[in-house]
């Protein structure tokens, strides 16, 4: 899900990065002294997953962790995701440095999106969690999609979205598991946000 | 102390089940030259199939902007060239997602005075006649000093995670001291 340099135009791609390093200001300028280490503790996670991976028809998709991101850190997932980004770029060489922007601003759309779906109360907790996780890989997926049809590449991009559809499920999976087992273990964990009600 | 001991043994148990995951996400390829004929090969490091349509790029010596031959990995991740001089050959695979692995491929003189080989003749040729540079090259820098390459892709985990909990620390501390001054 990495784009690499030279996929997109550079005009898009340093439009990005301002865009993201401006979000990363903002969103981690904000973050409290107590959320820090939690911040840490989840940019090491996100960085280190990417290299746990399984096969999926005949190419490898891997983990990314935004929803459970977006779940336990809100808007300050922004920061976490370019952190671990930017080392994923520059010691796996996943995605490219001039591209970190946009990969930054899709992944972040992941976790900003399952902090808003966790947010809805009325739904089952697992059955959130497993949404959150979800839309954490679909939201980036989808956006990829959009960005290389927007550079000339064509709609071919988004028949991999059935591919991302299978690794969204596992995604889904894996966050209601670690939702589970916080809520089991210590529910101090998972923060109190703001609830959003359907109105009566 | 029970709640912390369950989380301990939870990193600990996520930490080492990571560990033997970590190797698996890499793209390598191996490139064999047969006589007359490149065979190149790219799949995923502890994956037993190869990668299926992935992009291949072939540069030919002394032309490393143009490339010689560009195409697509087979279902089983096979893809074959035949090289028309003597020289450096650069080797690209791309799977499209990020993943990237490159390789340089010496080939000689005598790798074009064989005759090709017909299958089923019995005849066979070793490839030993095409060094691959990378590796020769690889084991010389590894005398001076290891290259990016060269480090385990654990270690490489370990040194992004160390960095992240000491820009965290540094981020805690400083917020902290600016709250309590």
């Amino acid at each position: 899900m990495h784009i690499a340099d030279g996929i997109l135009s550079t005009e898009m791609a340093a439009a990005a990065d301002a865009v993201s390093v401006g979000a990363l200001y903002v969103f981690g300028k904000r973050a409290r002294t107590e959320e820090i280490p939690k911040m840490g503790i989840m940019a090491a996670a996100l960085f280190v997953v990417s290299l746990i991976h399984f096969p999926v028809a005949g190419t490898s998709v891997h983990l990314g962790l935004f929803g459970l991101a977006g779940i336990l850190l809100g808007f300050r997932a922004v920061p976490v995701v370019f952190t671990a980004l930017l080392f994923q770029s520059l010691l796996f060489q996943h995605g490219g440095l001039l591209s970190l922007g946009v990969n930054v601003i899709n992944m972040s759309a992941g976790a900003v999106a399952a902090y808003f779906l966790w947010r809805i109360r009325p739904v089952p907790e697992a059955l959130r969690a497993f949404l959150c996780g979800f839309v954490g890989i679909i939201v980036p997926a989808l956006l990829m999609a959009v960005e290389f049809e927007l550079s000339g590449y064509g709609r071919g991009i988004y028949y991999l979205m059935s591919i991302y559809v299978i690794a969204a499920g596992a995604e889904g999976i894996l966050s209601a598991m670690i939702i589970g087992f916080f809520r089991k273990v210590d529910p101090r964990i998972l923060p109190k946000y703001p609830v959003i009600k359907e109105k009566k | 102390m029970r709640k912390k001991f369950i989380w301990l043994i939870t990193l600990v148990i996520f930490w080492f089940g990571a560990a033997s995951w970590l190797y698996a996400h890499k793209l390598e390829i191996k490139i064999t030259p047969l006589p007359s004929v490149v065979m190149v090969e790219a799949g995923y490091s502890g994956h037993k199939h190869g990668l299926s349509g992935g992009d291949v790029f072939i540069y030919a010596p002394r032309d490393s902007e143009k490339a010689f031959q560009t195409g697509k990995t087979d279902a089983k991740g096979k893809f074959a060239f035949i090289p028309d001089q003597a020289g450096d050959w650069r080797v690209a695979v791309d799977d499209g997602t990020g993943h990237k692995s490159e390789q340089i491929l010496s080939l000689g003189e005598d790798f074009f005075l064989q005759k090709p080989t017909v299958p089923g003749s019995g005849e066979s040729h070793p490839p030993e006649q095409a060094r691959d540079v990378e590796k020769e090259k690889a084991s010389k820098e590894s005398e001076a000093a290891p290259s990016q390459a060269q480090v385990p892709l654990v270690w490489k985990a370990l040194v992004g995670v160390s960095l992240v909990f000491g820009i965290a620390g540094i981020l805690y501390g400083a917020k902290a001291r600016k709250k309590s001054g």
